[in-house]
Parts: structure tokens; C-alpha cells; sequence
């Protein structure tokens, strides 16, 4: 009898989760699709001159991308929501699409035609990835204001997303600026504290050149 | 520490705790600094420093109004577009007289902490006029080789060291032609490579160095994109002599490169071409 119960149960339970399972496979896709339905994400037209903004604050505190007419100061939303939770950094790659740091730990490629997202580089160095940068042959560079406690400079493969750590420790602590010379080297505003010590030689053969040691923000 | 770090310009103020940074075109940097009084910064304002020297001065200064300037980018024309945080707005500013117009402010920003500027796509490369040949028993008349060139390979992929190989080519563009012309054959028989040409897109000229792309018949199989690179630092017809032209080829999709000094023949950059006709003011090839 007890046995017979049991089995019932099983059953029971088994048809329920089977069940369940079937109107999950059913409602996720329409979730996700609701999610990101929710995302005020839009496409614009960018057009040369156009300036771009990106705000971590913006539209209820997820930040987002905004087109700014130079002419009119017209603001248009460029993507917004998604991936988006403190999206800081900016860069607009040669083939037009738009590259943002956020300081979750991500990088994320925008697509301006439809504004869709796509996570490019997440993880790994990260930790607090801010500034961003293009190098001429297309490479991304994201200074981490906290990666390794003092910060760090880190390359992005623009096509893998694979992260090179070039730089970290030295002068720097808590970099938030970074630019790229026109002789390839690297420049990095960085608020740490007043040193000059040598330059030390490394695995990189990347010349970082840190600006204005300064007190420790935040 | 990884990596090698150098110190720009270091300071106490006015020029503490910059945040954002930019390279101007004449290489100076300009960075903003971020106001944040309880932690000793200077108050907020944008700066210029020399690379070389380090010497910082002041491009607009705190009175005029910055309240918490950030990212920062220039324009084509030298003005500096800046996010103010503290402002929540975009400023343009005259890199002479610093002084800011606002673009946009409020609206949908809160805090911005970057700008970007959309630039138009870039241009395609455009090919060099002039005439680039190499090989032997040059004709006179024509500039172009009657003979195979060849050198000893002293570099590459899937090669012998130490092995030859014998390469000749033709290559010219002038003003109002769609794409160069010319041909190409090169020949490793020790790795078993052979490719000719079958059109060129691009020429480039610099000087004593041309580098050209094209696409090949290599050992039989169509449409391999190849790319050469030349030196032409030997006096015409004397390849003997210690300075020696350069010679290397590529395909493009990493499965063969070959380069190394030509041991016999030469490579030639312009001076056919200008000897046979006069060169355009302006070409490369016009000395």
C-alpha cells in the first residue's frame, strides 16, 4: 500500500515537473524577450559629427547611450537597459559601432542601427573597467581603476574579446583616463600618489605614461 | 609592477587628480580634472601638458565655471568636447581661449561621464603613382626586366633558410587608372611555391620602399591575395655591391612568406617610369 502510494507520488511529482518544465521551455524565451523588450534600446542614424554621450546614471539608474545633435543639442537615445548597469566609457570603433566600459565588469559592443547589445569582453582583468580607448590597429584598451587593488591597463581583442593584461601596479592607483599617442603610446590619467620612481621594464613592451599622481579618490 | 610605466607630468596643483584624457593633433594631452575638495584634487578645470617636458598649463580654467568635467575627445578642427557630470551637459571648448559653449544639457543625462565623436568611415587606400620592377637584364626602353631576379631567403613561413628563390614583377599605376597593372611570377622550388599574378589592387610608394597587394594563381589554385614588399637601396644594376635591395611575399591567409636580400638582379623604384616620361609634380616617383 505504502509502496503503491509512493509510486503514485512519484508520478505525480513527475508529471508536475515534466509539466512545469514545458510551460518554462514555453515562458522563458517570452520573458527574455520581455525583458529586453523592456529595454528602451532604439535605433538612430549616426552621422559624422554626431557626439555621443554615455551617462551611468541615466533613465532610472542603469545608464545609456545618447546621440547629441551638434547643432541643436538634441538628444536621442542610442541604447539603454540590457546589459547596461553603470555603463561608463565610450568609444566609436571605424566600422561605426559603439564600444562601452561598464564598471560591472564588462564590455559591451552597440550596434547604432538597432541598438542592440552584445557583451564583447567580461570578466577576467575586470574590476572596475572605466576608461576606454581605440589603438590604430583597432585593438581596444580599458583602463580598470581597481583590477589588482591600484589598477590596471588592459587590451581587448576587438574580434575575441580576449583581454592581455599590459600594465598594472606601478604608478598606478585608481587610473580613470586613458588615450592612445600618435606614436602607439599609451597615456593614463591617474590620481595616485605622488612618486617618480624609474621605469621598470616588463613582459609588455607597451610605454605606459602615467599623468598627475595625486591623492587617492574614493 | 607589469609593464613599463613612464611619468608624463607630475604635479601638485592645479593639476591634481585628472580623470579624463585625450591627445590633442600636435601631440599634446589634455586631461580635465574632476573637482573632489575632500580629497585634496585642485578645483576643477581643464589642463594641458607637454609629452616631452611634462609642463602642465591651463586651457580653461576653474572660474569660468567647470563643475565636474570628465571624458573628454577633440574635433577635427582642435575644439575639445568635454562631459560635465556636475553640470549634467556636453561643452564644446575653444582650445585657444578655453572657453565653453554648452552642446546639450539635462535631458536624459544625469551624471555624464564620456563623450565620442563620429567620424566619417575611413577611406580606402589609394595607390601611388609610379613604376616598381624587379628581376634582371633590364630593358632600357621600357625599365622593365627581361630576366628572373633572386634572392637568398633569409626569412619566413614554411621556407628553407638558406635556400633561394627567383621572383620577377612589374607593377605601375598612374593618375586616372582604376588599379595598377603589371604581373608578378616568384618561384621557391624548394618549398614548392610558385605564384603568378593575376591583377593588382594597390601600390604604395615611400621613398626607397613600395609595397603592393594582388591576388594569385598559387601552384594552380585561383584567387590567393598576396602582398610584396621591395627596398630599393642598391644603385640600379648593382645588386652586387654591398647594399643590397630587399625582397619579401606574403599570402595573405598566413600560409607562406618568404623574404630575404636579392642576390642577383635588382629592384628598381620610379626611376624608369621618370626616365621615360617626365613624373607628375607630386608622384612619388619624382625624385
Amino acid at each position: 500500500m505504502n509502496t503503491h502510494i509512493g509510486t503514485s507520488l512519484s508520478r505525480i511529482l513527475g508529471n508536475a515537473t515534466r509539466a512545469a518544465a514545458a510551460v518554462w521551455s514555453v515562458l522563458a524565451p517570452v520573458l527574455l524577450i520581455l525583458l529586453f523588450a523592456s529595454s528602451p534600446v532604439s535605433a538612430v542614424t549616426i552621422n559624422p559629427g554626431d557626439i555621443l554621450v554615455v551617462d551611468p546614471n541615466a533613465l532610472g539608474g542603469n545608464g545609456g547611450i545618447f546621440k547629441i545633435d551638434p547643432a541643436t543639442g538634441a538628444q536621442t537615445i542610442v541604447s539603454s537597459g540590457g546589459f547596461f548597469q553603470e555603463p561608463v566609457g565610450i568609444v566609436i570603433e571605424a566600422s561605426g559601432n559603439i564600444v562601452v566600459t561598464d564598471r560591472t565588469g564588462f564590455v559591451i559592443r552597440v550596434d547604432p542601427a538597432t541598438g542592440i547589445q552584445n557583451v564583447l569582453s567580461a570578466g577576467g582583468y575586470f574590476a572596475d573597467p572605466f576608461g576606454l580607448a581605440l589603438e590604430a590597429g583597432g585593438n581596444l584598451l580599458v583602463v580598470d581603476a581597481a583590477y589588482g587593488g591600484s589598477g590596471a591597463v588592459i587590451r581587448v581583442n576587438p574580434t575575441t574579446g580576449q583581454q592581455t593584461l599590459l600594465t598594472s601596479g606601478g604608478f598606478l592607483d585608481n587610473p580613470y583616463g586613458i588615450a592612445v599617442e600618435a606614436n602607439g603610446n599609451i597615456v593614463v590619467a591617474d590620481n595616485s600618489t605622488a612618486v617618480r620612481p624609474s621605469p621598470v621594464r616588463a613582459a609588455s613592451s607597451v610605454s605606459i605614461r602615467c599623468l598627475e599622481p595625486r591623492p587617492r579618490f574614493l | 609592477m607589469l609593464g613599463t610605466q613612464t611619468p608624463v607630468s607630475v604635479g601638485a596643483q592645479p593639476f591634481g587628480c585628472p580623470f579624463g584624457i585625450d591627445v590633442e593633433a600636435g601631440g599634446t594631452i589634455l586631461t580635465t580634472v574632476f573637482t573632489y575638495f575632500s580629497y585634496g584634487c585642485a578645483p576643477s578645470a581643464i589642463f594641458r601638458a607637454n609629452p616631452g617636458t611634462g609642463q602642465q598649463s591651463v586651457v580653461s580654467p576653474h572660474s569660468i565655471g567647470w563643475s565636474q568635467p570628465f571624458g573628454m575627445t577633440t574635433e577635427p578642427d582642435g575644439s575639445i568636447l568635454v562631459a560635465d557630470e556636475g553640470h549634467r551637459g556636453v561643452y564644446r571648448v575653444n582650445p585657444v581661449t578655453g572657453i565653453p559653449t554648452v552642446i546639450s544639457q539635462y535631458g536624459y543625462l544625469v551624471n555624464p561621464t564620456d563623450v565620442a565623436l563620429a567620424l566619417p568611415p575611413p577611406q580606402p587606400p589609394v595607390s601611388t603613382p609610379g613604376l616598381v620592377t624587379g628581376g634582371s637584364k633590364f630593358n632600357r626602353f621600357t625599365g622593365e626586366p627581361e630576366d628572373d631576379g633572386w634572392i637568398a631567403i633569409n626569412g619566413g613561413k614554411n621556407v628553407y633558410r638558406n635556400s633561394t628563390a627567383s621572383f620577377r614583377f612589374v607593377i605601375r599605376y598612374d593618375r586616372g587608372d582604376t588599379e595598377p597593372s603589371g604581373y608578378l611570377t616568384f618561384t621557391d622550388s624548394n618549398a614548392k611555391v610558385t605564384i603568378e599574378s593575376k591583377s593588382y589592387d594597390l601600390l604604395i610608394i615611400e621613398r626607397t620602399h613600395a609595397s603592393f597587394v594582388g591576388t594569385a594563381v598559387v601552384n594552380g589554385e585561383f584567387k590567393r591575395e598576396f602582398r610584396v614588399e621591395v627596398d630599393d637601396l642598391a644603385p640600379n644594376n648593382a645588386a652586387l655591391m654591398d647594399v643590397r635591395d630587399n625582397f619579401s611575399i606574403q599570402l595573405l591567409d598566413g600560409s607562406y612568406m618568404a623574404s630575404g636580400q636579392v642576390l642577383k638582379g635588382d629592384i628598381q623604384i620610379g626611376q624608369p617610369y621618370c626616365l621615360l616620361r617626365p613624373c607628375p609634380a607630386g608622384d612619388a616617383s619624382n625624385p
